[in-house]
């Protein structure tokens, strides 16, 4: 199954490469997502420094919604998932590498967006480099394991594209909260040692949602 | 003569405690009953209003 | 048959309206005031039992979510339906009741309390809940995807419920429990069956309306993903 995975994962990625125009894209409206949050809360700098968390989580957020709702569409159009389905591929290998493929999406643009809010929003990193990149890892994966599930569902839906954001966001709460809270923290310094509550959180939210993922997404896929 | 002034002022205060800190607020009460209550007699409406029609009236 | 089902539906009904009317007057006038909240506290006589059968509701809404994957039957598929249909109903005024009792008490509406707070995260996924089954044409899909979806849903209520806590937590005092008077608990208790017994009676009307719905959809006998225990659909009145 994993090796099936990682074929499928490589194909999707090339893929993406390949086209780029959605990456592009994804990565341009974050980017205006995090503008706009600078506009809408305007420019104290304390308080954009404080809440800077939160406006990456949430433009993150938002991006997912549009990048979810594109990875499985793209099968949908040429009915790629039926050929796929032909092939004796386990369906827990395409939710593997749908998932982490979406992980991946959503982690490069956390590392583009991270230069801009912190020449936007002025915060410096009170932490080591590597705890923002594990909680960047952490939150992108949280969003991708049930966003991919719900995006499989949603797309044979109708209104999909307001579908998948209401199934998604109350569901992501806790993460949320988790990784805004962790990113903070790794930014603003952790001096009552909170962060590890907070990643231990969004581990077992992980832990949970790839484990049903894996688990529900061949009933989500089948005929 | 004090001390028992100063009874009486204690059976004063533990008169009012009995009812509560928080005087009032009737109101909210109402409302909230009134919501509950209005709520399930209009989802009972509704459940009333979608039931299931015998199979004769579809021939 | 028919008709001891329907006599007994309606009794159903009848006894939680009578137990209502009799928790309305203990939770109003019976009960003593309390000791820091004075009456406004009655509020919750409404307040809880609501919360309470909301939880049922996402409970038996799992079960048969989990019961449908195992094996599908329009029978689960029917009773997740209608659990998360009342479920909400519940859920929302009861959050309202929520909201009306931390006026007088907090000074707002809403502070954030972990528990209402999660409870309208909930709200809002069983709301999704019900607008995918809105929104899927095929019945077999629309059992399947809406069974997932129950499970997610509710596997995450308890992460929600301590996320928000521990969110919550650095800002806020945990209230202390505090000693309750017998009559209070006796007239919670009763209150709590009177919405049982009319929570059963609103899941089985909303049931039957089911599985006349999936008759409808399903003009062909064998187009049942479970012709044998199909409840009844087969059978022609």
């Amino acid at each position: 199954m994993l090796s099936t995975a990682w074929i499928l994962l490589n194909k999707d990625l090339l893929l993406e490469w390949r086209t780029r125009a959605r990456l592009n894209a994804l990565v341009f409206f974050a980017l205006a997502t995090l503008l706009l949050f600078s506009f809408a809360l305007g420019p104290d700098s304390t308080l954009l420094a404080r809440h800077a968390g939160g406006y990456l989580w949430l433009a993150l957020l938002f991006a997912s919604v549009l990048s979810l709702g594109e990875s499985f569409r793209v099968e949908q159009e040429n009915q790629c998932l039926d050929g796929l389905r032909l092939v004796p591929t386990d369906a827990r290998a395409l939710f593997l590498s749908k998932a982490v493929g979406n992980t991946l999406l959503l982690l490069f643009l956390a590392l583009v967006l991270l230069p801009v809010m912190i020449a936007l929003y002025g915060v410096t990193l009170s932490l080591s480099p590597l705890s923002l990149l594990g909680v960047l890892a952490l939150g992108c994966m949280a969003i991708s394991a049930p966003g991919t599930v719900y995006s499989a569902i949603a797309n044979h839906a109708r209104a999909r594209d307001v579908l998948l954001p209401l199934l998604l966001f109350p569901l992501i709460v806790p993460a949320l909260l988790a990784a805004v809270k962790a990113t903070t923290l790794v930014l603003q310094g952790d001096p009552m040692g909170q962060l590890t509550s907070w990643v231990g959180l969004l581990s077992a939210f992980n832990l949970i949602y790839w484990g049903l993922g894996l688990a529900l997404f061949p009933r989500v896929v089948e005929d | 003569m004090s001390t028992y002034l100063l009874l009486s002022q204690v059976a004063d205060a533990a008169e009012r405690v009995g009812s509560g800190r928080i005087q009032g607020g009737w109101e909210f009460v109402w409302a909230s009953y009134a919501v509950a209550y209005l709520s399930m007699v209009l989802y009972a409406v509704s459940l009333w209003w979608r039931r299931p029609r015998p199979a004769a009236s579809r021939d | 048959m028919e008709d001891k089902r329907r006599s007994l539906r309606l009794g159903l009904a009848v006894l939680g309206v009578v137990t209502l009317g009799v928790g309305a007057w203990m939770g109003l006038f019976w009960a003593p005031p309390d000791r820091e909240m004075g009456d406004v506290y009655r509020i919750i006589y409404v307040h809880v039992p609501a919360m309470w059968m909301s939880l049922i509701a996402c409970l038996v809404n799992f079960i048969a979510s989990v019961g449908y994957l195992f094996k599908a039957s329009w029978k689960t598929d029917s009773l997740a339906e209608s659990t998360a249909e009342v479920g909400l109903l519940f859920g929302v005024f009861g959050l309202v009741l929520g909201m009306l009792w931390g006026k007088p008490t907090w000074g707002v509406y809403w502070d954030w309390d972990p528990r209402l707070t999660s409870m309208a995260v909930m709200l809002v996924a069983y709301m999704g809940y019900l607008a995918l089954r809105r929104f899927i044409e095929d019945p077999e899909k629309r059992a399947v995807w809406s069974a997932v979806l129950g499970i997610i849903a509710f596997m995450d209520i308890p992460i929600v419920w301590y996320s928000v806590r521990w969110w919550r937590s650095l800002h806020q005092v945990q209230s202390t429990p505090q000693t309750v008077h017998p009559d209070m608990t006796l007239a919670l208790r009763v209150n709590a069956f009177a919405f049982l017994f009319l929570f059963l009676a609103f899941v089985w009307s909303r049931y039957r309306i089911a599985q006349a719905n999936r008759l409808e959809e399903l003009a062909l006998p064998d187009s049942l993903p479970d012709a044998a225990a199909d409840g009844g659909l087969t059978r022609t009145t």
